[in-house]
């Protein structure tokens, strides 16, 4: 089951080597089969709600509250997103990435917590999951975002 | 012995904009005559003269976590409301503002948009009002028929928790004597009348869209929708219609309030520089605003900065007129704890939870005690 879960699976091997990727700090949160698709579980990790879903890009695990007026993010819907594009030319991707909230339909990452297209400043929190034996484990860690790749930057010609 | 309202220490919430729905516009079929019913069975009701027709909505135009387990549209389970939004922000009042009856704005049959407009009126007293103190309604008149209208008013002017009436807006502006009867069945009845979008402005010939022209996105549209209210406090000022109706109170519901200070302060110097022009008042154009209309604060603009939020609420005049709302089940609602304790300055709570809304409903609105 595992096998599909290429996502959340990379993030786990990118955890701190500080720490360690420790299975022990993992809470079992269900069997994997019983996750229907794209329907949150809540459950409480670490002491916190984090809503835990299974989509057709992998399993996520979030923070239950939206940063921007504190919806529960376990009622939210699995989308994916239209991406920035040219005029008339129409490109939803990332399916089965993206969860709206259900109040005002803000749109973030299952992978990261981050707000699609910034529209808000604030985030949500990503936490790492783990699918092991047809079960699924969920860490009060949060995914660690991907370093952003640095822009180049332009050379300064002397005298300038 | 009733117990109050409002949960212990905690201020009454008057939440002046929910919107309650019957699962199908059939749940209404009940209170109309047989030949109405038998006309409406044979060709339908078309209850949205919609915006959802010309744009399209960036999301689900309802809260998804205000859905019936057991379907129907969002809002339409009335223990679901109490549950999800009256009892754990301890409202203690919802003023309901049914839209189904929104699309007759559109409706040219007279008569078929009186029959279902009233019928939706008895429907919500019994299967809301009736169910819970804390659900108030307006009920809902259209304006095809201004004699009709006011007998609609008269007949629920003694019906418990019927404490505002809903005017749907079409062609004329609510300054135009069109509307007199409406407003003199209201002063009669000492209700209020509340002004909201039907959705359907600029959507259809006749109705009132925003100034310059006909939007061609939903985003346009929504962010200059508020051009519609502000015209119409105009309109309702300078044509006297407060002069004509002096105990007259109209609340316009999800129109802004932000460029309230604006208007006012231009209405005031054209009334200053040519009392002439505007003969039917009397005073300044801004004391008639502080006299008779309350603006409701959803949508609340999402300023970023504290000096921002200062501006949004310092005006001279804007306290006294702001009335919190929600727009419960909708998508863009704003929640209650999250305004009231970010948002509204300290010094306005009390005035925004209540006491200004005490001031317009009166002591109807709330139907059992409260703690002050």
């Amino acid at each position: 089951m595992s096998e599909s879960q290429p996502g959340t699976l990379a993030a786990l091997r990118r955890t701190d080597p500080a720490t360690g990727p420790s299975s022990e700090d993992f809470e079992y949160v269900c069997d994997y089969d019983d996750m229907v698709l794209d329907e949150f579980r809540s459950v409480e990790i670490g002491g916190r709600e984090v809503c835990v879903v299974r989509t057709l890009a992998g399993v996520f695990a979030i923070g239950s509250t939206c940063p921007h007026q504190a919806a529960n993010m376990c009622a939210g819907a699995i989308k994916g997103t239209m991406e920035p594009s040219e005029r008339n030319e129409y490109r939803f991707a990332q399916e089965g990435e993206i969860v709206t909230c259900p109040w005002h339909g803000y749109e973030f990452s299952l992978r990261t917590g981050a707000s699609v297209g910034g529209a808000l400043k604030g985030r949500l929190g990503a936490y790492q999951v783990e699918v092991r034996d047809g079960a699924v484990y969920c860490s009060p860690r949060r995914v660690r975002p991907e370093r952003p790749v640095r822009a180049e930057r332009p050379t300064r010609k002397a005298g300038e | 012995m009733t117990t109050a309202l409002n949960p212990p220490g905690r201020d009454p919430i008057v939440d002046c904009d929910v919107h309650p729905m019957a699962r199908t516009t059939e749940d209404f079929y009940p209170y109309l005559t047989a030949h109405w019913r038998r006309h409406f069975e044979e060709r339908g009701v078309r209850t949205y003269a919609r915006a959802r027709d010309r744009y399209n909505h960036p999301a689900d135009t309802q809260r998804l976590d205000a859905y019936p387990a057991d379907g129907g549209p969002a809002g339409s389970d009335p223990e679901l409301v109490i549950e999800r939004h009256l009892d754990p922000y301890g409202i203690t009042t919802a003023l309901l503002l049914p839209q189904q009856p929104y699309g007759t704005t559109a409706w040219g049959d007279i008569d078929a948009a009186n029959a279902f407009v009233n019928a939706t009126n008895d429907y919500f007293v019994e299967t809301w009002v009736d169910r819970d103190p804390r659900f108030g309604l307006a009920i809902t008149v259209s304006p095809h028929d201004p004699a009709q209208a006011a007998g609609e008013i008269r007949r629920h002017a003694g019906t418990p928790g019927v404490v505002a009436v809903q005017l749907l807006v079409m062609e004329r502006m609510l300054g135009d004597s069109w509307y007199n009867p409406i407003y003199e069945a209201a002063v009669e009845a000492g209700l209020p009348i509340a002004v909201h979008q039907s959705g359907s402005e600029g959507c259809y010939t006749f109705s009132q869209g925003p100034a310059g022209g006909v939007p061609r996105s939903y985003g346009e549209r929504h962010s200059v929708l508020t051009q519609v209210g502000a015209a119409n406090v105009a309109d309702l000022i300078v044509n006297g219609t407060f002069e004509a109706f002096p105990s007259l109170k109209v609340v316009f519901v999800e129109w802004g309030f932000s460029w309230l200070p604006s208007l006012m302060n231009r209405l005031d110097l054209f009334w200053e520089r040519d009392p002439g022009a505007a003969l039917r008042i009397k005073k300044k154009p801004s004391e008639y605003i502080r006299e008779h209309i309350t603006f409701t604060t959803q949508p609340l603009d999402e300023v970023e900065t504290q000096a921002e939020l200062d501006a949004l609420f310092s005006p001279a005049g804007v306290s006294d007129v702001l009335l919190f709302s929600s727009d419960y089940p909708h998508y863009d609602t704003d929640d209650p704890f999250f305004v009231l304790h970010n948002k509204i300055p300290e010094r306005l709570r009390r005035a925004v939870c209540y006491e200004n809304a005490l001031g317009v409903f009166g002591d109807k609105i709330f139907r059992t005690p409260v703690t002050l």
